[in-house]
Formats: structure tokens, sequence, C-alpha cells
């Protein structure tokens, strides 16, 4: 197997902490702690978590729109925490960005043509002369490829459809022919009639110019429909990466089930019957939970879990998950039955229960 | 159908709001008429300037300025709320009819704690004791999962995390003692499993209390989860109308079948996920017809002239396409 275009080893992005003078001493917040990411050429890589994850940090810090703290990041061999100016700028052209929300993305001064073609401009030294006619061709070309009309380019922003604004949004990521985009809940934002026809674009033009993408979301079906590998990460960490459908097929870390256990196929019949698997809080990253930051909510946490951090290692093969337990999840452990009137097959924890607790002694 | 075995609860009739602009006149809402039985819950589908958050605020009498409802009568529990006098309709309001605002974040107010307005909110209603209605406030909050209620109670908004503001608003709701939930989009922008945390907390109400809800979303796994009946808006018109299981079985409308369609499954692999072409048409510039003409993959001529009935079937299904109503009942 060849060199992979990304490699991230150890990444910690830290917000706060020392002190200051309105926030109190402290640690701060690890919104990125510790992660080992790997990205192939051509490879789409699903990145899921819920808010306060730090899936969106994780993506920013990779492409140092945030400065990481600590740890390494190598794009085709090279060292991007080492770039400074002119060469990170000229780096940036072969890694892109498309933001989740494309009204706020894009500048509402400035139209089209000039959205579309400011990346050629800037990195003029590599794309030759970018001006008049053939920056106007080259922005027509680019707009036709996520389904635009030529004449957009002379419109402005606000003229346009949340769709059309991420297309906008989509051609200027596109215009230097990057080999890696991060997608960060690209279709979020989007009414749901739409969000298919740019999730189908983004596929199409990954599959066209063999691109590599981040693509961050926090709907797993999603993720799971358009990935080549997923992986999860909650409160700062990676908990459970494998390739897609074997993670679909087989969640080997309890998150993992709960996530999916939490998106249910749009069925009446199976939908109505599916109840919240785990306490919907999620602990905050300044007071983070001992051992494994995940037992508080986990069904089957032992205690080992509250004390011994698990590490991610393969449980097998190219699949890693970060549980003392994972084996007996590989094993067929099911611990969210989706008929809540039976109880899990496995876990002696309060798998199942309903947390919503309200009594009804009330008036 | 559920309306006549359970008694109607909120009937709405020929409802049609307008928003002024550029001079002439938007219609947010047209000709919307249906029907909330007692301890129903009934999803209001669609996107974004679909209607739904307009007819939701005529309910409640609450269309913004200079918007106003034209047309329709809104009939709670055999009284129509539109002609009422302020101090009237107040009556309504909270004890009838209480709404979930969307933005947990804006509804709150930052500088009282949560248990004070729950308080607030109680004693607006019924002249309780202050020290009862906080017993009742942080009762409430232990209702709808809030763990340690009596020192949340205690706390202010920016103590609560997203989903537990969620979970204050549905508190303060219900303080009220209210027939009927309007929830305004409860699991937007809400991680998975929160959604499923707020879902069973609807339900929860639904069954113990016999609340009727009326869940306005786009969401359709949440319409999926709870939902007993589900209207279908495109561009200020109901363009369907069928009972859960119906719906996703057999969807009628090309509209409702293409939204059912485009949603990614994990269970089905990479490839092209059906897709509705074009983009949800602005309201000011409405196409001849029917407004989903342009994107609807059967159009027929008399679709770009005529706008389609909301025809019921004999089992009580509506739907407003011509093609669909020629295919008739059966799927």
């Amino acid at each position: 197997m060849s060199a992979p275009l990304l490699e991230v080893r150890g990444l910690v992005k830290q917000f706060g902490g020392g002190g200051g003078l309105f926030v109190r001493g402290g640690p701060g917040v690890r919104a990125v702690d510790g992660v080992d990411l790997t990205v192939g050429r051509g490879e789409i890589v699903g990145l899921v978590g819920e808010s306060g994850s730090g899936k969106t940090t994780l993506g920013r810090t990779i492409l140092r729109l945030t400065e990481p703290d600590e740890g390494s990041i190598v794009f085709d061999g090279i060292d991007v925490r080492a770039l400074g100016g002119r060469d990170l700028r000229r780096l940036r052209r072969r890694m892109q960005i498309v933001f989740q929300d494309p009204g706020a993305a894009l500048n509402p001064r400035m139209r089209v043509k000039s959205l579309v073609g400011e990346p050629l401009v800037i990195h003029a030294e590599t794309w030759g002369e970018a001006r008049g006619r053939a920056l106007e061709e080259r922005v027509a070309s680019l707009l036709d490829e996520v389904g635009l009309e030529r004449d957009a380019m002379h419109r402005w922003p606000h003229e346009f459809s949340g769709g059309q604004k991420q297309r906008i949004g989509i051609a200027r990521a596109l215009a230097l022919r990057p080999e890696f985009l991060v997608c960060d809940e690209p279709v979020s934002a989007l009414d749901v009639s739409v969000q298919a026809q740019i999730v189908n674009l983004l596929v199409d033009l990954q599959r066209r110019h063999g691109m590599a993408y981040l693509f961050i979301a926090h709907d797993l079906a999603l993720v799971g429909h358009l990935s080549d590998r997923i992986a999860v990460m909650y409160l700062g960490r990676i908990v459970e990466e494998g390739p897609a459908a074997a993670l679909a097929a087989r969640p080997l870390h309890p998150y993992t089930q709960a996530l999916f256990a939490s998106s249910p196929p749009p069925d009446p019949e199976i939908a109505r019957r599916i109840r919240m698997p785990i306490p919907a809080e999620i602990p905050s990253p300044a007071e983070l939970p001992s051992g494994c930051r995940f037992h508080p909510r986990c069904p089957i946490a032992t205690d080992r879990c509250r004390t011994e951090p698990p590490a991610l290692r393969e449980v097998t093969a190219r699949h890693r998950a970060a549980c003392h337990r994972s084996e007996e999840l590989l094993a067929g452990a099911t611990l969210f039955p989706r008929d809540a009137s039976s109880s899990p097959t496995s876990g002696p924890g309060p798998a199942g229960r309903s947390t919503r607790g309200p009594d009804p002694a009330s008036p | 159908m559920f309306a006549a075995m359970r008694g109607v609860l909120l009937s709405v009739e020929d409802l049609g709001v307008e928003f002024p602009r550029n001079g002439g006149a938007v219609r947010a809402a047209s000709e919307v008429s249906f029907a909330v039985a007692t301890g129903e819950t009934v999803a209001l589908v669609g996107e974004s300037g679909c209607g739904k958050s307009a007819t939701a605020l005529a309910l409640f009498r609450l269309v913004p300025p200079p918007g106003r409802v034209v047309s329709g009568r809104v009939v709670f529990e055999g009284t129509d709320l539109l002609p009422l006098r302020d101090e009237e309709i107040r009556r309504f309001r909270g004890a009838g009819l209480a709404w979930v605002p969307q933005e947990p974040g804006a509804a709150l107010n930052p500088v009282l704690t949560i248990g004070s307005q729950i308080v607030d909110v109680i004693r607006a209603h019924r002249d309780v004791p202050r020290r009862e209605a906080w017993a009742e406030a942080v009762d409430l909050l232990r209702r709808v999962g809030i763990p340690d209620p009596e020192r949340r109670a205690r706390e202010y908004p920016h103590q609560f995390s997203g989903g537990m503001k969620q979970r204050a608003l549905i508190a303060m709701a219900l303080s009220a003692h209210p027939k009927l939930l309007v929830a305004d989009e409860p699991t937007t922008a809400v991680d998975p499993t929160l959604r499923l945390g707020i879902l069973d907390l609807l339900r929860a109400l639904r069954d113990e209390r016999g609340l009727s809800i009326l869940l306005i979303t786009h969401d359709m796994g949440a319409v999926a989860a709870i939902a007993d009946r589900v209207l279908v808006m495109y561009a200020g018109r109901i363009v369907e109308e069928a009972g859960v299981q119906a719906l996703f079985d057999h969807p009628r409308h090309p509209y409702t079948r293409g939204l059912l369609a485009s949603v990614p499954r994990i269970d089905i692999g990479r490839g092209d996920l059906p897709s509705i072409p074009g983009s949800v048409p602005d309201l000011a510039h409405l196409p001849p017809g029917c407004a989903f003409h342009p994107r609807c993959p059967l159009a027929e001529l008399e679709c770009r002239s005529a706008v389609p009935r909301l025809a019921a079937d004999p089992t009580g299904r509506r739907v407003a396409c011509v093609v669909a109503q020629r295919e008739g009942a059966a799927p």
C-alpha cells in the first residue's frame, strides 16, 4: 500500500486554559485530544460525532485554519506544521474546505465571478494569468461543473437559494483543483429536498477528479451512504474507525451502536418502537470523566472502564475501536435491540432502560 | 377519521396568511384545512418557506405584522380564536394551546433562573402561591427528565446545555396544563441521541396525559417515530394528508415521494440518491398551476395552469395532484 495522502498523528488542539482577566485558570478544553487519522488518495473518510465531539475543530486544525498545539500533520510527505507564510499558502491550494453554512461563507459584497475566481487570482503564480477573458472562462467552466449557468457569475450571493449558494461554495473550493477537501457538514443547513442533490454532486466530483474527502457530519446514515471509511469521534478522541461496510454491519464501540440505534430507517413500524439508547447528556469537555470518556453513558461499563482509558486498537482487520469490551461486540452482542420489549443480549448494565424518567405523579 | 373517533380538539378551516412585499402580497398559507383530535399527534411537514410556521403562528394569532390572517377559522374546542379580543385569546394561549419554540437559547430569559421563569408562567395562568408554583416547576422539570431538578431550577439558562434548555421549554409549555402542544422543529439541529430523548418525552406526554401534539418539522425520522397522521405542505398549501404508515408505505404526491426517497439510508450503498431537481420556489414568484410542477417528473400540461384540488379519497387520505388522483386510492 502506498503512503496515504494525509497522515495525522497525536493531534491536539486546546482552547482556553492558563487563566486570564475574566477566565479562571485551568487546564482548558482539549477539543481534539490525541487524534490519529489517515486519508488515502481518492478516499472518502466520513467523520461522525455529536456536537462538542471536536469533529469540526479536527477538520480545521488539519488545514491549519486553527493552529494545532501538538502532533503531526503530514500531507503527501510534507510536514504541514513546519510550513509558514508562502509555503503554507502554496499547500492550501491542494487542501480546501466546503463550509456548513453557504450563506455565511460567501462574502455578500462580491459577485459570483469574484468569489469563484478569487482563489485563481491569489494563486496566479501557479495558475498563470487570471484576468479578463481567461478568468471568465475558468469561472464559467467551474460553474458548469457544479451545475450552475454561466451567467450566474454576474449575480450576487443573495440572489441564490441555499442549495445554489452551496454549489458556489463548492465551485470556489474546486477552483485550484485540490487533492483533498474537508467537507464540514456541507448539507445540514440545506432544505431536505436539496440535500440529495448536493450529496450527489460531491460524490460525482470526487469520482471525476479522484479527490480525497474528509466528510464531517452528525448524520450517520449520510456518512454511511458515501464513505469508504468511517471514523467516530467522541469528546475529542476517535473511538472507532473502520471500513464503512464493516463498521455499519458490526459496530465495535457501544457509542457507535448507540448512534446507529438512534438513526432508524424512515419506517414508522420500526421508528415508533425505538427508545433513547443512552442518556442524552454529553459530559462537558471541561470536566472529562475518568477512564473511558464514554463510561457514564455506556450500558456495559465495568469498573475497569471507570479507571483505565481504552486505547484505540485494531480489533479485527482494519477495524479499530477504543473499548475494553469490543471483542464481545465483535462476537455479536447487540446492546440496543430494535424491539424495546426484548432485553439486550449482553451486558450487565442497564441497557435498554428508559431514561426519560418522568414520574407519573405530577399534576 | 381519528377526529371522528376521539373528538376534534382543533380544527383549522380555509386558513390564509399573507405578508405584504414590494407593494404586493405574498401568500404564506393558502386554503389550509386540517383537524387535530384529542390525544392525537399530527405532523406538519415541509421545507423552508412552505408555510408551516405561518400556519402555526396563526393558531396563536401571533403572525408578526404586517403579516396577517386573511381568511379562515381556527376553532379550538368549539371557539373560533381569530375574531377574539386580545384579552380573550390569552385564556387560550398556554392553557389551551402551548408553543414550544425552536430556538431554546433565544426563548429563555438569560437573567432569570429557569425555575422562576416557569413559576411566572404558572402564576400568569392560575392563582397559586409562589411557593406552591415553585414546587410545581421543580416537578415539571423532573417530569421532562432534568436530573436533580431542585438544584437545576435555581440555575440560569447559560448553565443548561442545549438539550436541557429544550426540555425546560417543554416543561414551561406544560406548566399551564395545555391540551395541545405545538412543537416547532424540536429535533432540528439536535444530536441523534438527544433527538430520540425529546421524541421519547413527547411520546410519554401524549400517552400519560392524552396531550395532543402538532409537530412542525422537516425531520421525516421524527415524523415516523411519533406522528399518527401527517400533513405535507409545499409552497403554502397542504399537498398531501395521510396516516403515518400509509404515507411512508405509499406516498402519493410526487413531492412526498421525492422527499422520502431522498433520505440517505445506511443500509443502501453508495450511488446516486434519488433527488428532487431544482429548489423550493420563492413564495413571491410561484409558478402558475401546481407550484411543484417545474420540479415534478410526472407533470402534465394541465399541471401548468390549474392549481390541483386537495381531494379526499374514501379512506380519508387527501392529495393535491391530478396524476395521483387519477391513479386512484390503490397504490
